[in-house]
Order: structure tokens, then sequence, then C-alpha cells
């Protein structure tokens, strides 16, 4: 075809409103075999036996280095260590960013970006040891978890690859932990139920922005995000509500309508992850009200047969909710 | 905007947090502040060194040759010293000066604070933190408030800090 031709087609196609500009953009871009624009689809496709282990040989690297460094901190010098543990965490990035560059080597380049997140805290560590820092102090880990976000932050803004996304949630999730951990110290004021608290708006705050991402291209990260924020949520929701008799009755009591929204919610956003964690936890919750409650006034084995019967009316409810909504 | 909405709350919530535990520590401190000084004992690893009777500082004579006979290294001898809580720091004082304070031994001071340790370390892997000084953070708690004490270490972990009584006669 000429491409005058090509071109008065275009036009043609173009008046009768055929075709939107999209529409003819894409198919431009799927004949010419060009990527458009940002497309990432690392953690977008679906992971295949030879992507599966270019991750799991990245954790292997890292625990090589990691038990390299452990077995050998008294014999290896300063460089040495700094050299295998942060040296190789820029090298790692290095070589991510060279083999994310191609298309077909996308998925290796993010093999190497996982080697480097996970080996750039350790290195962080040995220099911050060797300046002298209490490495174990919620200030140093801060800082280290704070350096990390800022690198995973800044390579997202820069490179748009969804694997950074997905290292700047964990690593801000340790900040937030570590910062507040920073802020309280031994503040007899924020005991034990301070930290589920914490784990409580960690949970939600994943939840949000799992819901966010299910509606964008980063959909493959919700189920990461519903699953850890479910579990999260209602961990600290069930953590909360204590034992007899230090228990918190507001907890207690709020937590069965907390568990049964999260089941119903499970219909709504298609999450497996909420009916799974949903109908554990309303389990939990029902053994851990009969443990606490009705084992001396029922007596143990009534309180166990009702106990049971419930577990039961959960379990059908999880199946019924399954396979009504074909939930995946 | 609408659409980011999520995404803008899941961000902001625990941000919200950050600020209200900012918010808590710190500015109840600005309006409520503890008035009465406080006298302390650091060291005595051979019982108390001091006692207060009818709200003054004796000597146990028994427990403070004993810590000098053992020939204890630096730290690990009695001290006294008066904590001054507007400055905020410790002092050392003697024996002599301290027979002239007025003490009340109850633990909650006239103005409804007492002394109270920090907690030793929290969280889960990778989320755990453990304070350098642990439990033997002291903390001046009371109307909502804890303000952290600074009490010097004195190489002693156990018996850094014996409380002897709240100052009432300055």
């Amino acid at each position: 075809m000429e491409k005058n031709e090509a071109v008065q087609y275009i036009k043609e196609v173009a008046a009768q409103k055929v075709l939107t500009k999209e529409e003819a953009v894409a198919a431009y871009d799927e004949g010419a075999g060009t990527r458009p624009g940002s497309k990432d689809l690392v953690l977008i496709k679906k992971l295949g036996i030879a992507e599966i282990l270019y991750y799991i040989g990245g954790a292997i690297v890292f625990l090589g280095i990691a038990i390299l460094v452990w077995q050998n901190w008294s014999t290896l010098s300063f460089p040495t260590r700094l050299i295998a543990t942060l040296g190789a965490a820029v090298g790692a990035y290095i070589l991510g960013y060279i083999f994310g560059r191609e298309e077909k080597f996308e998925t290796i380049g993010s093999a190497f970006y996982l080697i480097s997140a996970l080996v750039l805290p350790i290195g962080l560590y040995v220099l911050f040891d060797n300046a002298g820092f209490d490495t174990g102090s919620a200030g140093v880990q801060s800082l280290i978890s704070g350096i990390a976000l800022a690198v995973f932050l800044l390579s997202y803004a820069a490179l748009r690859k969804n694997i950074f996304t997905l290292f700047s949630i964990i690593f801000s999730t340790w900040f937030f932990f570590d910062l507040t951990n920073f802020m309280v110290a031994g503040n007899p004021l924020f005991g034990w139920s301070f930290f589920e608290y914490r784990v409580l708006v960690a949970g939600i705050s994943y939840l949000l922005i799992g819901y966010a991402f299910s509606k964008s291209e980063k959909s493959s990260l919700s189920g990461f995000l519903y699953g850890f924020g479910i579990l999260g949520f209602l961990g600290a929701a069930l953590a909360l509500g204590g034992w007899s008799p230090a228990q918190n009755v507001f907890w207690e009591l709020i937590f069965p309508g907390l568990a049964l929204a999260t089941l119903f919610t499970s219909v709504y956003l298609k999450a497996k992850s909420f009916l799974t964690f949903g109908s554990l936890f309303l389990m939990a919750y029902i053994l851990k009200i009969t443990g606490e409650y009705f084992t001396s006034g029922l007596g143990w084995p009534l309180a166990l047969v009702l106990a049971g019967l419930m577990l039961i009316a959960v379990g059908y409810l999880y199946v019924y909710l399954k396979k009504k909504y074909s939930l995946e | 905007m609408k659409k980011n909405l999520p995404l803008i709350a899941g961000i902001t919530i625990p941000l919200l947090l950050i600020l209200f535990v900012a918010g808590s520590i710190y500015l109840p401190g600005l309006f409520t502040k503890p008035k009465y000084n406080f006298l302390y004992v650091s060291g005595a690893d051979y019982g108390p060194a001091y006692f207060v009777t009818n709200g003054q500082l004796n000597e146990n004579i028994t427990t403070s040759t004993l810590n000098i006979e053992r020939e204890y290294p630096t730290g690990s001898q009695p001290q006294l010293f008066l904590y001054d809580v507007s400055k905020n720091q410790s002092e050392e004082i003697s024996f002599a000066d301290a027979q002239k304070l007025s003490l009340n031994t109850n633990p909650q001071s006239p103005d409804g604070f007492e002394i109270v340790s920090g907690s030793g370390g929290g969280g889960f892997f990778p989320f755990a933190y453990s304070p350098s000084d642990g439990y033997n953070t002291k903390y001046l708690e009371g109307h909502n408030v804890s303000k952290r004490l600074n009490i010097p270490d004195q190489g002693n972990y156990y018996y850094n800090f014996t409380f002897l009584g709240w100052i009432t006669n300055q």
C-alpha cells in the first residue's frame, strides 16, 4: 500500500468516527512493535516459571551476600564488607537498569532490582555500624529505612517501574514503624497497644492504596496490598480487644461487625483475600470469646459445641460466597 | 482528585498518626509543668545506702560501709543527686546538704506526677527496636504528660536510680 493511500484511508475512517485517535495510535504501536510510553509489564503479566526462577535467584543471591558478611564479620575488613554489601546493591541496581531498558530482559532487570533492594539496607547497616552508630536503635533504623525509601521513590519518579512502587511501599512501612518507634522511644504512655494501632493504620493504608491501584495499571499490586492490609487490619483489631480482665470492650464488640463487613466487602471488591481472612478471623474471634467468657458459665464442653457449630456456619458462608460470586 | 482520593487517604492516614504521636508527646508538656524537684541515689549495690524518716534523709551505715569496703568500681558507689525538673537535669549533692531537704517519700508528687520506667523496646523484625538505655530510662508521668528524665548513666544498670523523695521545702 502506498503511503498516501494509507493516510487517505485513515482520514476517511476518522471522518466516519469508526476509529478513535487512541485506538489508531494503539494499533500503530502494535503493528510497529513499539512500546507505548511508560508501559511496564513487570508485576502486571502473570509470572511464568522463568520469571519465578529469576526472582528466586535474586533472593538466593541476597542470602549468599548476607551469610557471607555474617559468617566472616570479624575477618572481613570494613572496605570488603562495604563492597560486598553496599557495592553489591549499587552494582545490582546498575545491572537492573541496563537489563530493564530492553523489554525482553525486563524481568531479569527486576530480579537485579530485587537484589539491590534487599542488599541496600545491609550495606547501610555496615556503613552506620562502622561510623559508630548503634544500629539497633530506632533512630538509625529510621535513617536506613528512610534512605532506602528515598532511593526507590526517586527511582520510581525517574523510571516509572512498578517494581519500585512495591519497594517504596515496603520501605515506607518499615520507615513508618521505625520513625514512630524513634519518636515514642520507651515512653510509658505508649504501650503495646500503640504497636497494634500502628498495624491497624498500616493495614487501612494498604487497603486504600490497594483499592486505588485496582483501577489502574498497577492492579496486580492490589492482591498483595489487600492480603497484607486485611491481615494487619483484622489482626490488630482482634489483638486490641485484649483478654479478660484487661479486655477492651469497644474492640471486642466491634470486631464481629468488622469481620462480617470484610466478608461482604470481598463480594464488592472481588477479593478472595478478604473472604479468606474475614472467615479465619471470625473463627478466631468465636474461639477467643468462647475461651474468654463461656468456659465457666455454660461449661467448657457446651461452649465447645456452640463454638464448633458457629465455625461450621462461618465455613459454610465462606464456601457459599466463594461459589456464588466466583471469587478467585 | 476524586479518582485519587483512596490513594491520597492511604498515604495521609499514616502521616496523620505520626503527627498525632508528635503532638501527644510534645504539646501537653508545653502546658503542664511539674513543680517538685526530687532526690535520688545512684549506685548502692549492697542495699539502700540512704533512707528517709520523718521527711529527713539518713545514712544506712552498714550498707554504706559495705559499698566502700568492697571497692566497687566508680559508679557503683552510692551518689546523691537532686533532680531539677525545671532545668530537666541532675546535680550531685552532698549528704550534708541533702539532709537539709524536707522529703516526701510518696511515689506521687504533691502536684500529681510520678516517676516510671520506660519500656525496654518493642515490635518485631524488621520493625523491632531496642532503646540503648531501655528500662533504665525514667519518665516523669502525670496529667497525660510523660517527660523523659535526663538521669546520667553511672554505669550501673540495676542500681542507677533509686528514688528517695520529693523535695517540699524548695
